[in-house]
This record gives structure tokens, sequence and C-alpha cells, in this order.
């Protein structure tokens, strides 16, 4: 186990620096010039979760497969994997709202934070995606086809709705959702759907997984 | 210098009744197949006959849907205790899932995930094969071929399967994989079993065969004996049908040129040598890539 997670570290580690690089070069932006030019990738910071690491996850199938190919059971890289996405998706979350807070301290009309109670409901909204784009890479090829295409239109809603917040502040329009919280009952409920949601994809995920062909 | 664990003997990799189908195709049908400890076995078989899945299942990295792979009485299938003594070294390709790695990273896996990896020598043969660290789908063939080797010694595992190991080699460099596997094997005992197309270059180093043919072994025995029991037998077309008559001989391979007939048989010495003593007729040995075209070739060379 010591094993795998130095290998899955490794990846993750990997993933932080680009996520800090992204945040750190997004909060000097802020910080240093003004924030028009940089707003639309703040925008992006609440969302980042819901894109970034399913972005990168979608093509781990080399990654999950190495392990197996010298020897680990399949179930203990399946679950290394799992553990990695939760780690990732928490890491870009803690950016986030640090991101966030930090800059509503520098702008004092910025009012789009993330808090920490806006993580579980991201996380688990997260996970859905993380867990789609794992499973589009070990169905049968018609049906890869037609999730990876799914997955393809949710990050593209999910891109195009955090850019369409700008257009919303900008035009002053009233935000119900948030604070995102994970106490508010709208988005408790939406948690509790989406956490039981990534488990079911979850185990679908596992059900091709335990089974594939590993090929090099 | 790094520190290595030193590896079990190797014990016996067993197929048990293994089935495997894809869809409708049927690969691999009941098999039944023990590969002992301690040996250098040539996998063999035409294009389809089920090599590289029955490697992948004795390994883990397939699964089989009838029978079980079991490595010294115990099953593979996700069975920690096991998968670490076998090591399955697949021939890699530019469009392949781990070609997106680099030698180093890919060295680096065995290094954390094979129990009994041997960095030294890795490198060695790393040094050797002038192996450069770039990605695994910018080299050559060859090169490719030698990052699978390199990996599969390296790991030191108990029972290696190489398939197709000598793809896209040039003949030095195969000669060179050659010697080097019959140093280990001399150095460590380990099991290998090795599948190929080149069957007669390899054929010296095989101690022990097993020819695929359609999913079902047709042949499981020491390479001599059995390339022991097969000769051509040619001469003139109705001398030979008769003694063929006479001894009651199925030919498994015929060709025919005007009134000239060769045939390839199987039997024993004493059988060979009355054959040998009829007037007008010869009996000439075979190697094992002519067996195995005799064996696998379902008489198609006719005419």
């Amino acid at each position: 186990m010591r094993n795998l997670v130095r290998y899955f570290g490794l990846t993750f580690l990997q993933f932080l620096g680009v996520v800090v690089a992204f945040v750190v070069l997004v909060l000097l932006g802020v910080r240093y010039t003004p924030l028009s030019l940089f707003e639309g990738y703040v925008y992006m910071m609440p969302t980042m979760g819901l894109w970034l690491a399913p972005m990168t996850l979608a093509g781990c199938h080399a990654t999950m497969a190495l392990p197996t190919y010298f020897g680990v059971r399949r179930r203990d890289s399946f679950l290394g994997m799992q553990i990695l996405a939760v780690v990732m998706e928490l890491c870009t979350l803690i950016l986030a709202v640090t991101a966030t807070s930090l800059i509503s301290t520098w702008h004092t009309d910025w009012d789009i934070v993330m808090i920490p109670a806006s993580i579980p409901v991201v996380l688990a909204s997260s996970l859905v995606v993380i867990e789609l784009s794992l499973l589009a890479q070990y169905l049968p090829r018609g049906a890869k086809q037609r999730t990876a295409s799914v997955l393809m239109v949710f990050i593209i809603i999910v891109l195009t709705s955090s850019i369409s917040l700008g257009v919303f502040k900008a035009l002053d329009l009233p935000m119900p959702f948030f604070p995102i919280h994970v106490l508010r009952p709208g988005w408790a409920v939406f948690t509790l759907v989406c956490a039981a949601a990534a488990v079911i994809l979850g185990v679908v995920t596992w059900h091709f997984y335990r089974k594939v062909v590993i090929r090099t | 210098m790094t520190t290595t664990t030193k590896a079990p003997a190797p014990q016996p990799l067993q197929a048990d009744k293994l089935c495997k189908t894809y869809g409708k195709q049927s690969v691999l049908q009941d098999l039944d197949l023990t590969f002992e400890p301690g040996c250098i076995y040539g996998l063999i078989g035409r294009n389809g006959a089920g090599k590289t899945t029955l490697l992948g299942i004795l390994s883990g990295q397939n699964f089989a849907t009838g029978g079980r792979a079991l490595y010294g009485g115990q099953p593979v299938w996700e069975n920690s205790a096991v998968l670490g003594n076998l090591h399955f070294a697949r021939e890699l390709s530019a469009a392949s899932e781990l070609s997106g790695l680099s030698v180093k990273n890919f060295m680096r896996a065995g290094r954390l995930f094979c129990p009994y990896w041997d960095q030294d020598y890795a490198d060695e043969l790393i040094k050797k094969f002038e192996l450069p660290n770039k990605m695994i789908n910018r080299l050559s063939r060859g090169q490719m071929s030698m990052v699978s080797i390199t990996a599969a010694l390296a790991s030191r595992a108990p029972v290696t399967l190489l398939d197709e190991p000598t793809a896209g080699l040039d003949v030095v460099v195969r000669e060179r994989f050659y010697r080097i596997l019959l140093e280990e094997y001399q150095r460590t005992g380990r099991t290998f079993v090795i599948s190929t197309h080149i069957i007669e270059e390899a054929a010296s180093v095989f101690e022990k065969v097993v020819i695929l043919d359609e999913g079902k072994v047709v042949a499981d025995q020491n390479t001599e004996d059995l390339v022991a029991q097969f000769r051509y037998i040619s001469g003139p077309a109705a001398e030979l049908d008769a003694a063929l008559a006479e001894q009651d001989i199925m030919p498994l391979q015929t060709q025919v040129l005007g009134g000239h007939k060769m045939v390839a048989v199987r039997g024993e010495d004493a059988l060979f040598e009355k054959l040998a003593a009829r007037d007008g007729l010869t009996v000439e040995g075979m190697n094992l890539q002519n067996v195995f075209v005799a064996l696998c070739g379902h008489g198609d060379e006719e005419g």
C-alpha cells in the first residue's frame, strides 16, 4: 500500500503543481492588475473542482493499468485511484476557498466567495463528474463514446455557467444559489443526491474495471 | 547499490480447464496445462491461437470466462500473495495505453510494485540496450521491446512470461537477448515462458515447448523429444503411398511435385527405420519450425 501511495502521490503532486500555479497566477493578477483583466478566471474558481480534476482523470487509464501490469491487484489500484480523486478534489476546493476569500478581502465588492461549508456540495457534485470520466474509459466502445459525449457536454455546461456568473454579476442580477452552503435545504438535498450518484457510478466503474484486460 | 529482496524458488503455473470467449468467439477451450518450475518454455501457435490471452490469464491481466489459473496451487486472480511472483511482459506499441509514459517512469513503477525488482540489473540492461529516456511512443519498435524485456528481467519474478519479446529487434539484439536470458536463467533458475513467431532462432533456447492451435494444446513436451517424433518422408508418389498405406499412417502434411511426393509424419524410431529401409524412400529429420507447421498447418501446403 505504501508503494501505491508513492505512485499515486507523484500523480497528485503533478496535479497540485498545476492547480497551485493556476491559483497563484490568478491571485497575482487580481492583486496587481485591475480585477477585470482576470475576472473570467476568477469566476472559474468556485467551479474549478468540477472540471479540473475530472479532465485530468479522464485520461488516467494508463495510470491505473500500470500497477496492475506490474502485479498489483485491481482492487488496490482502483481504490488508490478513488482516494487520489477525493484528495485531488479536496485540495482543489480548499485552494478555491482560500483564493476566493483572499480576493474578497482585496475587492470588497466581490461576493462570489467559496466558504468551507461549500466544500461538501461541490465535492459531491465533482465526484459524480469524476466517476463519469473514469467510467467512460472502461465502457464498451459504443457506450464509451456516448458517456464521453455526455461528460463533455457536462463540462462545457459547467464552464459556460461559471463564465455566465460574471454576466449575472455585471447585470446586477440576483444570484439565489449563493452562498453555496451544505446546510441550506436545497444544497443539502443536492449534495445527498450527488453523493449517492457518485457511489453508484463508482460501483458501476468497478464492475467494468475489475474485468478489464490490461493492454500495453 | 540498491537492496534487492531475493526471489523465492518458482512454483508450477497451471491452467485448470481455462476457457475464454470474446463475445461469440471462443479463444481458449477447457485448456489444461502446467508450466513446471525452473524451465524455459517456448509457447508457439499461429496468429489468433490464444497465446497472448493464455499468458494474460495466467498472469491475472485478463480474466477467464471459465476455469482457473493457479500458481503453486493458489488462484492467481486478484491474489496479491501470488501476483508478485509473476511478470507478464507484453509487446509495447506507440498506440498502447502505457505509451505516454517515459522509460524512467515505466521502470519506476516496476521498482515500486515488483517485490523482487533489481534496480542495478535494470540500470545495467538499460545501458546494454542503450535505451534513451524518452516517452515510450517516441521509441522505435525494437526499443519498445527492449523496454519490456528490461522490466521483465529486472523484475526477477520467479515466473516470467514474455509475449513476442523479440518483435522488432534486429538479429544482433535478438542474439544478445537470448544470451542475457540464458545467463539469467543459469544464475537464478527462474521459469521463463516465451511466445514467439521466430521459432527456429529460439528453438535452441527452449527446453520445453507448448504448441497451441485453435485454443487447444496440441503439444507439450521436451523440445528434443517432440522434434524426434517427426520426419519428412519423400520419394516417388506411388511408392510412398503404398508405404503409408502399409504402415497405416495418416500424413500431417503433404507436398506433391510431379511424380514426387513428400509427407510429414509423426511416429517412433522403429517406424522411421522401416520406412528408410524401403527402396526409393528418403527419411529426413525436421526442425521445430517444421514440426509446428506440420501440427498447425492443417495440411495447407498440399499441392
